[in-house]
C-alpha cells in the first residue's frame, strides 16, 4: 500500500475544501440561532479564536518533519493517549460525516426524488465515500483539494444571484444579542474548523512542514471570510426570525437564483455540487481518521479501519429518527462541545509533549534524560 | 489547397480509401499502421501542408484519418523535404529528437519487442526517474508488431483505462516533454513515437503547446478541460434534466422538448443510448473492415460511417444535438486516446443519470475522479508531471 504524498499547498486546500463543505449548508443556520444578527462578527471572531487555539499544534508540528499528531500524543502520554486521541477525534470525525450524510440524503430524497429509498440514497454515498479513503487515499486528498473551486464558485452564484455586490453596503452593524452571550458563543462556533484536525495528520506526508502554521491560517481566513459572507447573504434574504426557520440556509437561496432563458431553477446544480463536496468530506474524514487509528493501534495498513468506520458512519446517518433531530443533534450535541474534542485535546497533546520534551532535555541530575 | 488536388490519378484509389480508417476504438496514425492494412514499408505523419505537398509531389500517397490533426504519407521512400516530422524510421525518428533535444545527457536503450520488433527508449538521464525508465523500457520490450485481434467488447472494456503512453507527432513537444522527465519510445511499427508515462498534462497538451507562452498554456487547458467535460456529460445531462429536473428546464423549452417528443417511439434514455451505440458501432465497423473486403467493395466502409452519421437525424433533435455535440468535442480534444476513453465513459454517465439523476452522475463524477487520482503507469501517478516532487 503506498502512502499518500501530499503537497503543502495540497493539504491546505483539502483543510479548506473541508472548512467550506463542513459548514456551507447548516453552518450560517446555527451561527444565526446562537448569536442572531451579530453572527458575521462572531464568525470572524471565532475563526480568529479557532486559529489561535490551533496555533500551538501546527507550531509545533512543523518542527518535526514526519510526525502527527499521534506522534506528539505519544510523547505526551504514551499509548494510551495515543489510543485515546485516536477513539475521541475518531468518534468525532465519525459523528459529524454520519449526520451530514443524512442531511444529504434527505434533501436528495425529499427534494429531487421523492421515489428513491432513502437508506439508499445513504449507503451509496457513504460506499462512494468509502471508496476514496480504502481504495485510493491519494485520489481522495486530490479530488478534496479539488472542490474548493466549485465550491467558492457556488458561494459567489449565491452571492450575485440573490442580492448584488451594491447591497452589501446596506449592512448596518450588528450587535445580535448582546456582547456577552455573543462571545459566549463564541468557542462552540470553533467546532466548525474542525477539520483543522486533518492538518495534524496529514502533515506526516509533507517533506518539509515548515509553512503548517501559514498554511493553517490561511485556510482559517479564506474559509472564515466565505462563511461570513454567506451568513451575511442569508440574513440579508431571510430576515431573523423567519429565517431560522430555514433548514438549509444554502440550498433554498440557491432555489431564488434564477439561471435566465436556458436553466430556469439552479437547485438541481446544487445537489451536484453538495453531494460531491459530502462525499469528499466523508472521504477525507474516513482516510484521516483510518490513519489516526493506523498509527494509535500500530496497524500494518489503514485500510482494515475503514470498514468498521464506514459502518459506524451509516449507523450515525441512520440514528436520528428525522431531518430535524439530525440537525439538532449536530447544531446542539455534537458542536456544542465539539471544540474541546478538535481545539481542546490537540491543544494539551502540544502543550504537554512540550514540557515532556523540554523535562527530557534537562541533565539527568535534575530528572532529566538527554537521550530522550 | 486540398489534398484532392495533389494526388497523382493512379493513386485516387487509395485515397478514396483514406477515410476508410476513421477514428475510433482505434483511430490513430499508430492504430492503421498496427492494423496491416497498408502494407508499405514507410508511413509518415505531416502536419504542415507544405510538407504535405510536397510528398505528395513526391509520389507518396496521402492519408487523411477522420478527425486526427495529422496526415499520413504511405509510400517506399522518405520525401527528402520532410525533416520536420517523425516516420515509422525509428533512427529517423531519434535524429528528430536530437535535432531539437541537443541535449548531452540523452540516454537511449535499445530493445529488441516481441516478434524483433526494434525499439527505441530515449530519455533525459537528470530529469527521468529511473525506476520510470525501466519501467517503460521493459514495457517497449514487450510490444508486438501486429495489433491483437479482440472482440469489440473487450476493446470497449479496453478502453476504459487510459492508455500508458500517448503518441506525439512533433519533434518540439517531444523534445520539451523529455525534459520534464518523459520517456520517448520509438518503434519500426510505430509511426508515431510515444511518450510515457501518461499523464493529465500530456492528455491534455496540443500538439503545438511548447511553443507557447507558459500563461497562455494553462489559459487554454481550461476550454479543452470543458470539452471533456461536456464530451462526457451532456448526453448524461440532458437525460437528468428531461427524466428527472423538470425544474431546471424553462418553461417554453420544457413545452418544446415534449411536443418533439410526442410521437417519438421510445424513451429518451434508450433513444440516447442507441444513437450513440450506433454511431460508435459504426465507426468500429468500418475500422475493422479487412483488405480482402475492401479491395471487393471498396465503398462499403464509407457507407457505414455514413450510417453512422445518418442516425443522428433519423432519431429525436435532442439525442441528435447530444450525440453531435459529442462527437464533435471528442474529436476537438488533443489526444485521441483521451477521446476514446471519454467515449467509453460516456455510457456510464448515461446510466448513472438514468437511474439517479443528477445524484447518480455526482457519484460516478466522483468515483471517476478518485480512479484518475489513483490511476499510475509505470508507477508514476497519472496526476502529475514527472518532474513534480509529489509524484
Amino acid at each position: 500500500m503506498t502512502r499518500p504524498r501530499i503537497s503543502p499547498r495540497q493539504l491546505w486546500v483539502v483543510v479548506l475544501g473541508s472548512l467550506l463543505t463542513t459548514a456551507f449548508y447548516t453552518f450560517p443556520r446555527a451561527a444565526a440561532m446562537a448569536t442572531s444578527t451579530a453572527a458575521p462578527w462572531a464568525i470572524l471572531l471565532s475563526g480568529g479564536l479557532g486559529f489561535l487555539l490551533f496555533w500551538p499544534v501546527v507550531a509545533k508540528l512543523a518542527r518535526h518533519p514526519g510526525k502527527n499528531l499521534v506522534d506528539l500524543a505519544v510523547i505526551a502520554g504514551g499509548r494510551p493517549l495515543a489510543i485515546a486521541t485516536a477513539l475521541l477525534l475518531g468518534g468525532f470525525f465519525i459523528g459529524s460525516a454520519g449526520i451530514s450524510v443524512r442531511q444529504v440524503s434527505e434533501m436528495v430524497v425529499t427534494a429531487l426524488y421523492p421515489h428513491t429509498p432513502q437508506t439508499f440514497a445513504m449507503t451509496s454515498l457513504v460506499a462512494v465515500g468509502a471508496l476514496g479513503a480504502a481504495a485510493s487515499p491519494g485520489g481522495a486528498i486530490w479530488v478534496g483539494s479539488l472542490f474548493v473551486w466549485p465550491m467558492l464558485f457556488a458561494i459567489g452564484v449565491v452571492c450575485v444571484g440573490n442580492l448584488g455586490w451594491g447591497q452589501f453596503r446596506n449592512v448596518i452593524p450588528m450587535s445580535g444579542h448582546g456582547l456577552l452571550p455573543v462571545a459566549l458563543q463564541l468557542l462552540p462556533l470553533t467546532s466548525y474548523l474542525d477539520p483543522l484536525v486533518y492538518m495534524a495528520v496529514f502533515c506526516r506526508f509533507i517533506v518539509t512542514p515548515r509553512h503548517l502554521v501559514r498554511q493553517a491560517a490561511y485556510a482559517v481566513g479564506i474559509a472564515v471570510a466565505a462563511w461570513a459572507a454567506v451568513i451575511l447573504l442569508y440574513q440579508m434574504v431571510f430576515p431573523l426570525p423567519g429565517g431560522l426557520d430555514v433548514q438549509f440556509p444554502v440550498f433554498d437561496m440557491s432555489r431564488l437564483v434564477q439561471g435566465g432563458r436556458y436553466l430556469e431553477r439552479i437547485d438541481a446544480l446544487w445537489v451536484f455540487s453538495w453531494t460531491f463536496g459530502s462525499a469528499s468530506r466523508l472521504s477525507i474524514a474516513l482516510l484521516a481518521t483510518a490513519l489516526l487509528f493506523q498509527d494509535a493501534f500500530g496497524l500494518p495498513d489503514h485500510r482494515r479501519a475503514v470498514l468498521p468506520l464506514t459502518t459506524a458512519i451509516l449507523s450515525f446517518a441512520l440514528f436520528p429518527s428525522n431531518q430535524a433531530g439530525a440537525v439538532n443533534f449536530e447544531t446542539y450535541d455534537l458542536r456544542q462541545w465539539g471544540f474541546v474534542l478538535v481545539l481542546g485535546l490537540p491543544l494539551a497533546i502540544a502543550v504537554l509533549a512540550r514540557i515532556r520534551q523540554k523535562k527530557a532535555w534537562q541533565p539527568p541530575e535534575t530528572g532529566g534524560n538527554l537521550d530522550a | 489547397m486540398y489534398i484532392h488536388d495533389l494526388v497523382p490519378p493512379s493513386d485516387l484509389e487509395r485515397l478514396v480509401l483514406a477515410p476508410l480508417a476513421p477514428g475510433g476504438l482505434a483511430g490513430s496514425p499508430n492504430d492503421v499502421a498496427r492494423s496491416g492494412r497498408f502494407p508499405a514499408p514507410l508511413l509518415t505523419v505531416v502536419e504542415e501542408g507544405v510538407a504535405l505537398r510536397d510528398g505528395l509531389l513526391s509520389g507518396l500517397t496521402g492519408v487523411h484519418i477522420a478527425g486526427y490533426p495529422a496526415a499520413l504519407l504511405i509510400g517506399g521512400g522518405r520525401a527528402p523535404r520532410l525533416e520536420s516530422s517523425f516516420s515509422s524510421d525509428t533512427e529517423h525518428n531519434l535524429r528528430m529528437l536530437f535535432r531539437h533535444l541537443p541535449d548531452p545527457g540523452v540516454n537511449i536503450r535499445r530493445v529488441i519487442g516481441t516478434g524483433g520488433v526494434s525499439c527505441a527508449v530515449a530519455f533525459v538521464e537528470s530529469a527521468a526517474r529511473p525506476e520510470v525508465v525501466q519501467a517503460v523500457t521493459d514495457w517497449a520490450g514487450r510490444m508486438s508488431a501486429q495489433e491483437p485481434r479482440m472482440p469489440l467488447w473487450r476493446a470497449a472494456l479496453g478502453s476504459v483505462r487510459l492508455p500508458p503512453a500517448v503518441e506525439c507527432t512533433v519533434p518540439t513537444t517531444a523534445a520539451a516533454a523529455l525534459q520534464k522527465g518523459y520517456i520517448f519510445v520509438a518503434a519500426d511499427h510505430l509511426v508515431t513515437p510515444l511518450l510515457a508515462p501518461t499523464t493529465l498534462e500530456l492528455l491534455l497538451d496540443g500538439p503545438h503547446d511548447a511553443a507557447l507562452p507558459p500563461a497562455v498554456r494553462r489559459l487554454v487547458l481550461w476550454p479543452r478541460l470543458f470539452a471533456v467535460a461536456v464530451g462526457l456529460l451532456l448526453a448524461a445531462f440532458l437525460i437528468a434534466v428531461t427524466a428527472y429536473h423538470h425544474s431546471l428546464v424553462p418553461g417554453p423549452f420544457l413545452v418544446a422538448i415534449a411536443s418533439s417528443r410526442q410521437n417519438a417511439p421510445f424513451p429518451i434514455v434508450l433513444e440516447m443510448f442507441i444513437v450513440a451505440f450506433i454511431g460508435d458501432a459504426a465507426e468500429a465497423a468500418s475500422m475493422r473492415i479487412g483488405k480482402a473486403q475492401l479491395a471487393l467493395v471498396p465503398w462499403i466502409g464509407v457507407t457505414l460511417a455514413v450510417i453512422g452519421a445518418m442516425q443522428v437525424g433519423i432519431l429525436g433533435p435532442l439525442t441528435g444535438f447530444a450525440s453531435v455535440v459529442a462527437v464533435v468535442v471528442r474529436d476537438t480534444l488533443p489526444s485521441r486516446a483521451l477521446g476514446r476513453t471519454v467515449r467509453i465513459w460516456r455510457y456510464f454517465f448515461m446510466a448513472a443519470a438514468a437511474a439517479l439523476g443528477m445524484y447518480g452522475m455526482t457519484l460516478l463524477v466522483f468515483a471517476a475522479l478518485i480512479y484518475l487520482g489513483e490511476e499510475r503507469f509505470f508507477a508514476h501517478s497519472v496526476r502529475f508531471a514527472p518532474d513534480s516532487v509529489a509524484s
